[in-house]
């Protein structure tokens, strides 16, 4: 009977002794990751960028108040596996676009935000002035506060006879110059009584180092709809960015693509174009330098023969130091077709593929992030991360898609000075958006 | 008419088959007398017709008897040869025969103890059914914010049974036991992962919950070494330890369901998770051995401790469906079981005369 009773209690010792709640054991030894960070409600992922000691998430998310609801953006940091340091940090009456971490050596002195600002007010009499937009930047310090009134490029003036609309502006892209001033890309719509249909367009303004408007600049290069990517670079006093400029006004299924390269200040002195001679989608969603300046920029897109939204491909291109699209750099990539073949013909597409963002890898290639519209023949449901190593000169390294039976947006993609990629999103499912970050390696592979 | 020749045939088989054991009986009875009135001389002859008679067969008492009596013959005609042979016969045709030493002449007591006469081994049969836990080596999450943990769930396991019992040295009893068994056996334990979402409009905590449940199943082979404590005719209590190695067939399968807080729940799902195909496990038992007809009635309760990992930190994120789906990335953990199982193992038997006894 002893020894039964010792068995019995050596038995239950084990297997109260078994770890048996996963948060109490050690991590994983491991680099790579895939977290999804949720919010009360949707939160859709906007930008990623490196911080010290790992990364920050810019994100969005609508929240209920009052009977109504509140834009508010989400910024977030981790460590460098992905695990979530302090809370989420809330800023209400702004959709954020971009933001550009401060840092000083290995010291993170805060972020710059920009983002809309939408005044909603049904009771009005002009159509156009229910939804008024302002473009707004926020500045933060190292603690996620904000350190100054908020920046607004909002239409002061008053509605006159004469001015019946408020001018709406968007923000876009912002990045830092070598000097610490910062640059910021947005759109502004003229305060004309059909609104709707007017031409969006480009402004540039610049920020000192003290985060003073210095600077504002509009380029009405055409008088056509422009929407740019998501990114802009600043380089010895000139600025680039990618545009694409719909053929019809107000219309954006037809477009080709625009390298705009300005003097800061000043007025273009490069305007490299593709598809102005022909009809299709050409829609840049990011640029970014090659791992070498001399090497240029590299550049993603949506790219469609045919302009009714149902087929597609990702399109890669490089642009040269001073802006020029090279010609004959331009790659196309089906999420089928490019399974079968290392080339894939532009205008041969088995279904939609969008390209979303681009990073340069250490060794001088890209990895373009997009996504992939599931078929029967392939897909986990819904839309799938569409991934693509190429090389320098954009033939296919690896190629992968990836996803769960919901949506996999992806909003930016960065390589970790180790050389594994980092690729931020949205993860939507049945109708609710989660941040999702991950961690591959070099070689796309999220097993080590 | 029809009833008459049905109760003629009934009565026929009824006289012909009293007639072959009153035959057996009789040669029974005719053999005794005979060696009673010391003509043994007569007996191989007698004996040898009454068992190899086709018409007149005898039942394994009958002919427990004949061999008896035959073996005591070849002891007293003094033929040590006939009489092993023989007594091998006795012991084949019961395997339970057992000496009287109160009764039974010495020369035939000895003689049955130079012959192995215990079981070599058991054969038989298992069912039972185990509650199995994991036992997380390292965590490998695709959530923040999260409370996780299993809870174990209970499967079922049959299969072969097998023991073979031991003899050490001059041990009167078999005291030790090598068990085997070869099992199929079904592991099942419970998810649950509590995350946080921050909290709403109205200042209450979200949660997002999954709520799922693995399966695997397995082809299992415990080996263990019993100790039988306590010499008990009736229970036989025995403690046990050795180990298992487990053979993974097809993949885990988490059933799994995520709810929550203010907004849609996800359908549940099912799909598979890359297992490790070996599984080695430490296990600990103890039991009791009821003697039953011919073998034993078993009923064991066993831990297994899972030595080897059965999940890997390489495919952790390898099924997107879980990963992207449900936001499930697996663990590295080890899995741990506690089993109840009874069982039924009969006697196999093989007598045969033993070299170092003279």
């Amino acid at each position: 009977m002893k020894k039964i009773t010792t068995f019995i209690l050596i038995a239950t010792a084990f297997l109260l002794t078994t770890c048996k709640n996963l948060d109490n054991a050690d991590p994983a030894p491991r680099n790579t990751f895939l977290k999804f960070y949720e919010g009360p409600y949707s939160m859709t992922a906007a930008a990623i960028e490196k911080i010290p000691g790992g990364f920050a998430v810019l994100a969005n998310m609508v929240s209920p108040s009052n009977n109504s609801t509140i834009n508010q953006t989400i910024l977030f940091e981790t460590d460098e596996i992905g695990i979530r340091i302090g809370d989420y940090h809330k800023y209400d009456n702004i959709t954020a676009k971009s933001f550009k971490p401060l840092i000083n050596g290995e010291t993170l002195n805060g972020f710059i935000i920009v983002g809309d600002s939408i005044i909603i007010n049904p009771n009005v009499d002009q159509a156009a002035n229910v939804s008024i937009s302002s473009m707004a930047v926020l500045v933060l310090n190292d603690d996620f506060a904000e350190t100054r009134d908020r920046l607004y490029i909002t239409d002061k003036q008053d509605l006159s006879i004469n001015h019946p609309v408020k001018d709406d502006y968007f923000g876009g892209p912002v990045n830092l110059t070598e000097n610490g001033e910062a640059i910021v890309l947005g759109t502004f719509k003229r305060g004309i009584v059909n609104q709707q249909n007017a031409p969006e367009e480009q402004m540039l303004f610049g920020l000192t180092q003290s985060r003073d408007s210095s600077w504002f600049k509009t380029y009405p290069l055409l008088a056509n709809t422009y929407s740019n990517a998501k990114s802009i670079h600043a380089s010895d006093g000139n600025i680039i960015w990618a545009t694409a400029i719909a053929d019809v006004q107000g219309d954006f299924t037809s477009s080709y693509l625009a390298i705009p390269f300005v003097q800061e200040q000043s007025v273009p002195i490069n305007f490299s174009q593709a598809g102005e001679t022909s009809t299709q989608l050409f829609l840049p969603s990011d640029i970014q330098p090659a791992s070498s300046p001399a090497f240029g920029y590299g550049v993603v897109g949506t790219y469609s023969q045919i302009t009714d939204g149902s087929k597609g491909n990702i399109f890669f291109l490089r642009v040269a130091a001073n802006g020029t699209i090279i010609p004959g750099s331009d790659r196309y990539f089906d999420g089928i077709g490019s399974f079968n073949t290392a080339t894939q013909n532009k205008d041969n597409s088995e279904i939609l593929d969008e390209g979303k963002a681009i990073t340069a890898t250490s060794d001088g290639g890209f990895v373009l992030v997009g996504t992939m519209t599931t078929t029967p023949q392939k897909g986990n449901g819904g839309k799938d991360l569409f991934i693509i190593k190429v090389n320098a000169i954009g033939d296919i390294v690896w190629i992968k898609t990836m996803g769960g039976t919901g949506d996999d947006d992806p909003a930016g993609v960065t390589e970790a000075s180790n050389g594994d990629i980092i690729v931020c999103g949205t993860n939507t499912l049945s109708g609710y958006a989660s941040v999702f970050l991950m961690r591959m390696d070099k070689n796309g592979e999220l097993t080590n | 008419m029809k009833k008459f020749y049905l109760i003629l045939i009934f009565v026929a088989l009824a006289w012909g088959a009293s007639a072959q054991t009153t035959s057996c009986a009789q040669s029974v009875r005719l053999a005794q007398s005979v060696y009673d009135q010391g003509r043994l001389h007569e007996l191989e002859d007698l004996i040898n017709k009454a068992l190899s008679s086709t018409s007149a067969a005898c039942g394994q008492a009958e002919q427990v008897s004949l061999l008896k009596l035959l073996t005591l013959t070849y002891i007293y005609l003094e033929e040590p040869g006939k009489a092993d042979e023989t007594m091998l016969k006795l012991l084949q045709t019961d395997n339970y025969f057992k000496i009287n030493e109160a009764v039974d002449p010495a020369e035939f007591v000895a003689l049955y103890r130079t012959f192995r006469t215990k079981e070599i081994y058991r054969i038989g049969a298992a069912l039972g059914v185990n509650a199995s836990q994991p036992n997380v080596v390292n965590t490998i999450s695709a959530v923040n914010d999260a409370s996780s943990k299993y809870k174990y769930a209970i499967g079922i396991q049959f299969g072969a049974s097998a023991d073979v019992p031991l003899r050490l040295g001059k041990i009167k009893h078999y005291k030790l036991t090598l068990h085997g068994e070869l099992l199929y056996t079904q592991h099942k334990f419970e998810l649950e992962q509590k995350v946080s979402r921050g909290l709403n409009a109205d200042n209450v905590e979200l949660f997002q919950t999954l709520q799922g449940v693995e399966s695997q199943n397995w082809l299992t082979m415990p080996i263990s070494l019993q100790y039988n404590y306590l010499q008990n005719e009736k229970l036989n209590p025995y403690i046990a330890g050795g180990f298992s190695v487990g053979y993974l067939m097809g993949n885990g399968t988490l059933k799994s369901e995520r709810f929550r807080d203010e907004a849609a729940a996800l359908p549940e799902t099912s799909f598979d998770l890359t297992r490790e195909k070996i599984n080695l496990s430490a296990l600990i038992a103890t039991g009791i051995k009821t003697k039953a007809g011919g073998g034993y009635v078993v009923l064991e309760v066993r831990y297994s401790h899972g030595l080897s990992r059965i999940s890997s930190s390489e495919t952790a994120f390898e099924n997107q469906q879980a990963t992207w789906g449900q936001y499930y990335a697996d663990p590295v953990f080890k899995l741990s079981s506690l089993a109840i199982q009874g069982s039924y193992i009969i006697n196999m038997f093989n007598p045969k005369k033993l070299r170092n006894r003279s």
